[in-house]
């Protein structure tokens, strides 16, 4: 993509976002729909500039963000090496091939229950059941970024004498790159996902507990800044973490 | 000629793999020399076994029974020490610069860097790529990423360069003009050229010798020495000397003996 039509499409997403925003503020504002459900966008602003001033809410915040942080510094290097290992041997990605294909497809959320019966309603939940939903995203990612290595590159790089460690330090690892950094994305957004889900189903603290409140208290406008403050975290984190990732493509030749 | 002379030579490589209907033989007792300091041209059909053959040669396969040497020693892994490679896709790293690629085999050893660059700009001179030294392999033409696999295979001063159709994938055109460039640069670097094609004209045109393959089982049926004086002009293209070793290959080729 060039640099012109990349901008065109930042402008364009720009202003589908402005437009929703626009209809936002004014459905809530004219009545066309209630507003004890839908608050206009100015007030739920205003909220979340209050509660980023809040300590209670800031040490929700906290909690969340230690969750996250903890869960997705396990998951990831765990993942990737798990998909690593399952694409660099053919008989353990036979073995296990299967069984993880299974395992992906069921919803993870059923089993919410048992790990509160399990781990209780603290942290330790939490971010077991955000690792658990991320892990089995982030194994495929790995899986693929070994299969991404091309063959020939490899023998090449034999033929002048590479190493085997340079052959993963110097061939494998800038060829995976790019789906590497795909994996600590999605690995990041599920376990975002994990623990806010988590949070909502049983929990003492954090953003998840704090949006399920304000829910059953039908307190819309609290609940709706507490989204958009979520919602605007896990789009920018997605947005940085992606634009290193087309980087890393286009220097290794394909395109984006 | 005699042995010592001889840079490569393979004798009785045999290489069969086993299938789900029996045993395959791409190779069967292949021998050959390639003297020093020649361009020695192997053509043949597809299937004829000239890849594998290469692949043996240049330490990345191992034959099933055979055995080959290069400068005297016995080739059971690669020696990047004394063969470069250079393959059909110029498999070129595609996040490092001409430069870094052609750099890259020195690299591998830990050479210093103010070495590796003057090696590498000596090279990018040689094959005409001053000025693209810090472009990346997607700027580069198909030609021009396959003169940076050649200075990339003559990097460090191989005293045989094995070629695998690396001109297999460019249009007529610069497949033409490469001929050129690549007989100036084997003049340069007085390397030992092993040229696998499919291409007949080709064979000819670039070789002192050619070995003629056939296939089931991939074996060498002719050697021909190629007598057009050097340097070649593209002129000798049409050459009735040059047209009558193609036309000889030709039909070794269409109606082998068995």
């Amino acid at each position: 993509m060039s640099g012109t039509a990349s901008w065109r499409v930042r402008g364009g997403q720009l202003l589908v976002v402005s437009a929703l925003a626009l209809a936002w503020e004014f459905a809530a504002r004219s009545g066309l729909a209630d507003p004890d459900i839908l608050p206009p966008l100015s007030k739920v602003c205003a909220i979340l500039w209050r509660l980023l001033h809040d300590a209670d809410f800031l040490a929700d915040v906290r909690i969340t963000g230690f969750e996250v942080l903890l869960a997705f510094a396990i998951v990831v290097p765990l993942g990737l090496a798990a998909g690593f290992l399952l694409g660099e041997s053919q008989r353990l990605e036979r073995a296990f091939g299967g069984p993880l294909q299974l395992l992906m497809s069921v919803p993870k959320s059923v089993f919410l229950p048992v790990f509160v019966l399990i781990f209780g309603i603290g942290i330790a939940q939490k971010v077991i059941f955000a690792i658990v939903l991320a892990f089995f995203i982030v194994v495929p990612t790995g899986l693929a970024a070994v299969h991404s290595v091309p063959h020939g590159l490899v023998v090449a790089a034999r033929a002048f004498g590479a190493t085997r460690a340079q052959i993963y330090g110097r061939i494998y690892l800038p060829a995976m790159a790019p789906l590497i950094v795909g994996g600590i994305r999605l690995g990041l957004i599920f376990v975002v996902h994990g623990v806010v889900f988590a949070e909502m189903y049983g929990s003492t603290g954090g953003i998840g507990r704090s949006i399920l409140g304000w829910g059953e208290a039908f307190q819309m406008d609290y609940l709706l800044s507490a989204v958009l403050l979520v919602l605007g975290a896990t789009v920018a984190l997605n947005e940085t973490i992606q634009a290193v990732e087309t980087r890393l493509r286009t220097r290794n030749g394909v395109a984006p | 000629m005699s042995q010592g002379s001889d840079v490569v030579v393979a004798r009785d490589v045999t290489k069969s793999f086993a299938t789900a209907t029996g045993t395959f033989v791409a190779l069967d007792r292949v021998s050959l020399t390639v003297p020093d300091h020649k361009f020695v041209s192997i053509v043949g059909p597809s299937g004829c076994g000239k890849s594998t053959l290469m692949q043996i040669i240049g330490g990345l396969t191992a034959a099933t029974t055979g055995e080959v040497t290069v400068d005297g020693l016995r080739i059971t892994e690669p020696r990047p020490d004394q063969i470069g490679i250079v393959f059909q896709d110029p498999l070129l790293l595609p996040w490092k610069s001409a430069r870094d690629n052609v750099e890259f085999p020195l690299a591998l050893r830990g050479e210093p860097k103010e070495k590796r660059r003057a090696r590498a700009r000596e090279l990018l001179a040689m094959v005409g790529l001053s000025d693209f030294a810090d472009s990346f392999p997607h700027q580069l033409s198909g030609g021009m990423r396959q003169r940076v696999a050649i200075a990339r295979g003559l990097v460090r001063h191989p005293r045989l360069l094995l070629m695998d159709e690396p001109f297999a994938a460019l249009d007529e055109q610069t497949r033409t003009r490469m001929w050129s460039e690549l007989l100036q640069i084997w003049s340069a670097s007085r390397a030992t050229v092993l040229f696998v094609t499919h291409s007949l004209v080709e064979a000819v045109y670039l070789a002192d010798e050619v070995l003629v393959m056939a296939a089931k089982p991939g074996r060498i049926i002719e050697r021909l020495a190629v007598d057009l004086p050097r340097p070649r002009s593209l002129d000798m293209l049409g050459s009735p000397a040059l047209g009558a070793l193609r036309n000889r290959i030709w039909h070794l080729i269409a109606e082998p003996q068995p």
